[in-house]
């Protein structure tokens, strides 16, 4: 077949045009000065074209084009394609939102809307791999840093690899009914551990993350904004990677008869519950979690689809901040508090399936009455001064969580 | 002419003792559920010996597929119990409905719900039946029947005996705990407040078919024994008669009749072909919401809302500072052991069972009390030996419930209480814990709470019995006004929700139809 690829020098164009000239495509990359977005009308669909991507976008932080500009670039193109019996394909994003908070995924919004339902829609996840440049250009250079913030709430992100992406996109050609949007995105994983994930790719030493609620960054970044554009773009794509929506792309992938690389290894991921289910047991044990419990509580977890809490929530006193009685509503505020929550359920479930451990569950042998009153009355003195204490440190961090969400 | 006489829907306690009276008459009987599932086998052993010796705890107490995990939503600690998860599951699925402040649930298994019952018995008396067009001697014979068929334990010489009902041939009840006896040393702790032992449809002596109630305390999980009723005990029993057929796998969606036949039509659940039957006799018994269902749309009676009431219901924990620091129990009966009846208001009494800690998973309380995880673990350890859980029921009369046959099909089911209900929940709830604080047992702060409306499953009077009935009620025969030949035999025929236990009601009621029915076939 013969390809068009608009944005065809960009961070996917170009490996697009690769893999479909290594398909036996005959594939044209355009740059900018094939098709400008500033001047769609000079161009003119070449004859024999079976299919076009439309990839060019404004990702630069230089605001010269206008959204406008962008629609009815993507409505010539269309109607080029229409006129001359070219299939037409828009690779939009996951950030296409009526109510994006960035230039960027209202201007794909508004695209995907003007666009007439023959127009296939594809909505890529996070895309990474390959060459450092796009979005993941910028996250790979961030990741050398050492100091990393961590952006609070912990956006979710779907990475898929861009070989990934680009198999999808030459498969698209042999379909010649798909649905649309098709979302091509790989499980959800936390926005913290795809950095260090990245960070590790570059320098085997694992960064320091320091919280900070993602309101706080947007505002420092819009700030600095003020001395130079590039960093109120950055502000924007902040702010877009939080108001992320998780998209199901089952269907998608299936329609496809696509099955993408997981961003982390299976076992990778069984390994971050297997140590999450240590700290989260050890409360309703006595002794030592068996293995074969930690491995029950990592299966009731991927049972339910669920993965590792961010490695840094894994701390037995932040834990326990979720757990001071009577504070339940400041606790609320808490990164994580509802995930934690849950997972203590789960925890709990799990614990009580040990029969090892059913002592810690079943009292089996009578205590004198004295005794079991001071013993009662010993463990509510513990557990107010305890409460004390991580009271008053839970009341300091949620006034500072105040707006994190 | 049809193959068979009568064609029962709904295989419960309703089904079965529907079934008896014709099958004895020497009838021919269908009777229809839609039953296609594998059952989970309750574990064969005390619930302590399981817990500290079975190396695989995982099916019992998570389920294979973590299913004790997803029930979590839903109140009752009964429903995080994989097998009882199960013998709910997929049954308002199978209803195109809409449910606004009710939650319904219901057993597509043979048994029904019977499989995961309390097994609570007692007979309605005059002051409870003051709406329904009959006397109690009416269904004392009834009563009389089942009790002998099913075995129930009970004591006929305490303070709740005549509450229950008397005349009633019982076994002794299963060795109650030490706790309970304690209790029960004063019958009378409070004006209005009665405690007596519970009756109980479990039986202390084997019958056959049926182990006697050994202790075991998995009651919550079904009994490996056979000790506590189940309606799909007596469907295999039934099955033995020749003319008896039992059909498992169809879904019954439409009903209909005319004077000398009824028919009913479904489909097969496993391939979804068509199913279809007739006989000169229909009876439901599939439950007072799908029966009402089928006979709704049997009389076109579209967007009509339709009143019915459940049972207002709420749980409740007692402690006994004088137990603390015992022992759990290795055997004890993990249904209720006791009883009360609480006299709220001039001719209104609330009713509950009182049960033991002994056959909860410990987690239901750990994750009820509000300290650390740690330390509400150690205190839950501690305090549940010297425990008691409680369940209460109120009269369904504060129900302002309805049932609406939407056009396409939908069943649109919703709940409310009358205003009067508050003020009757919070006198009733001072009694208890009034009562109970004089009698040593301490009511835990907070605990006596109301559960979600449509929780206590005792869903009734869908299609009450009338001596007028409007179209869709039904006569004290059971027959349908408006639909010959149809019976309803389950809790939508009754009138009224008393507090106190009715599904021994129900089959004295569905067994009192039946036999009318079968009068009907003599005399022709």
């Amino acid at each position: 077949m013969r390809i068009l690829i608009t944005g065809g020098t960009g961070y996917i164009g170009s490996t697009l045009a690769a893999h479909a000239r290594q398909k036996g495509h005959e594939a044209i990359a355009l740059g900018r000065e094939g098709f400008n977005l500033a001047q769609p009308l000079a161009f003119s669909l070449p004859a024999g074209i079976d299919a076009v991507f439309h990839l060019a976008a404004q990702t630069s932080h230089d605001h010269s084009l206008t959204q406008a500009q962008e629609v009815s670039a993507a409505q010539h193109l269309f109607s080029e394609c229409r006129a001359k019996g070219a299939r037409f394909y828009f690779i939009s994003s996951q950030a296409a939102q009526f109510d994006a908070p960035s230039r960027y995924g209202k201007t794909k919004w508004a695209i995907e809307q003007s666009l007439p339902a023959e127009a296939v829609i594809v909505r890529p996840g996070l895309v990474y791999g390959g060459a450092q440049s796009g979005l993941f250009g910028l996250l790979s250079r961030m990741a050398r840093f050492q100091i990393l913030p961590m952006i609070m709430p912990v956006p979710i992100v779907q990475p898929v690899h861009i070989d990934d992406l680009c198999e999808a996109l030459i498969r698209i050609l042999s379909f010649p009914a798909v649905p649309s949007p098709l979302c091509i995105a790989g499980e959800p994983v936390d926005f913290t551990r795809l950095l260090n994930y990245f960070a590790k790719q570059q320098h085997h030493k694992p960064p320091l993350f320091i919280p900070v609620p993602v309101w706080f960054l947007v505002f420092v970044l819009k700030l600095a904004g003020i001395i130079s554009a590039r960093f109120s773009f950055l502000a924007e794509r902040v702010a877009s990677l939080a108001a992320n929506r998780p998209m199901k792309c089952a269907e998608s992938l299936n329609a496809l008869s696509m099955k993408l690389r997981t961003f982390l290894p299976a076992s990778v991921l069984r390994k971050a519950l297997l140590a999450e289910a240590r700290l989260m047991l050890a409360p309703f044990l006595k002794m030592h979690a068996e293995p074969s419990l930690l491995a029950r509580y990592a299966r009731a977890c991927e049972s339910q689809a669920l993965q590792a809490l961010p490695a840094h929530f894994l701390n037995r006193h932040y834990l326990r901040l979720h757990e001071v009685p009577f504070m339940r509503s400041s606790a609320r505020r808490l990164p994580c508090n509802e995930t934690i929550r849950a997972r203590f359920a789960i925890a709990l479930a799990v614990a009580q399936t040990s029969p090892r451990q059913s002592d810690a569950f079943i009292k089996t042998k009578a205590t004198f009455l004295p005794l079991a009153y001071f013993s009662l009355g010993w463990m509510i003195v513990k557990e107010f001064l305890a409460s004390l204490l991580y009271g008053a440190l839970l009341l300091i961090i949620s006034l500072f969580a105040r707006g994190a969400r | 002419m049809s193959e068979f006489d009568v064609v029962i829907i709904g295989s419960g306690p309703a089904g079965v003792s529907a079934a008896f009276p014709l099958v004895e008459a020497g009838l021919r009987v269908m009777m229809i559920d839609p039953d296609m599932q594998e059952s989970v086998a309750p574990p064969d052993m005390n619930y302590q010996h399981m817990r500290r010796h079975l190396p695989h705890q995982q099916p019992h107490l998570l389920g294979k597929n973590f299913e004790a995990l997803v029930g979590d939503a839903l109140g009752s600690p009964k429903f995080r119990i994989p097998s009882q998860a199960q013998i709910l599951e997929g049954y308002t699925q199978h209803y195109p409905h809409e449910a606004k402040n009710f939650a319904w649930y219901g057993s597509l298994k043979t048994g029904g719900l019977s499989n995961s019952w309390g097994a609570g018995i007692a007979c309605f008396d005059e002051e409870d039946l003051k709406d329904y067009p009959l006397a109690a001697k009416e269904l004392m014979p009834a009563y009389q029947a089942i009790a002998k068929r099913i075995g129930i334990s009970g004591s006929s010489a305490d303070a709740l005996s005549d509450f229950f009902g008397s005349d009633l041939l019982l076994q002794q009840p299963p060795a109650s705990s030490e706790l309970v006896e304690t209790l029960l040393k004063h019958p009378k702790p409070h004006a209005r407040l009665t405690l007596g032992r519970s009756r109980q449809a479990t039986i202390t002596m084997p019958q056959p078919g049926r182990k006697a109630c050994d202790l075991s305390a998995t009651c919550m999980w079904g009994c490996a024994k056979g000790a506590i009723y189940n309606a799909a005990y007596e469907a295999a029993a039934l099955a033995r008669y020749a003319n008896f057929t039992h059909m498992k796998g169809v879904m019954i969606e439409s009903v209909g009749s005319d004077e000398r036949d009824a028919w009913a039509r479904g489909i097969w659940r496993k391939d979804g072909a068509a199913f279809s039957i007739h006989a000169p006799k229909l009876i439901l018994a599939c439950g007072a919401i799908p029966s009402a269902k089928l006979v709704l749309s049997a009389l076109h009676m579209v967007d009509v809302p339709v009143p019915f009431v459940s049972s207002p219901s709420a749980m409740f924990a007692l402690l006994l500072p004088k137990f603390i620091g015992r022992a759990m129990p290795e055997r004890d009966f993990a249904l209720g052991q006791m009883s009360l009846v609480a006299r709220y208001a001039q001719d209104r009494y609330a009713f509950g069972n009182l049960l033991t800690t002994t056959g909860i998973p410990a987690g239901e309380f750990v994750s009820q009390l509000p300290f650390s995880r740690r330390t509400s673990q150690a205190i839950a350890r501690l305090l549940m030996p010297a425990m008691l859980v409680g369940n209460c029921f109120f009269p369904g009369i504060y129900a302002r419930h309805t049932l609406t046959l939407a056009n396409d099909d939908t069943l649109r089911l919703s709940g409310a209480y009358d205003a009067a209900f508050d003020e009757h929940f919070i006198a009733a709830r001072k009694i208890i814990s009034r009562g109970f604080a004089r009698a040593g047992a301490l009511m835990v702060p907070g605990s006596f709470a109301l559960s979600a409306i449509g929780s206590d499953m005792h869903y009734a009077a869908t299609t009450p019995m009338r001596d007028m009935p409007k179209p869709h009620e039904t006569h004290s025969s059971g027959e349908v006004a408006g639909l010959a030949n149809i019976y309803v035999a389950d809790g939508g025929a009754l009138t009224s929700l008393p507090a106190k236990a009715h599904t021994f009601t129900i089959m004295a009621n569905a067994h009192r139809i039946a036999s009318g029915i079968a009068q009907t076939f003599i005399q022709a």
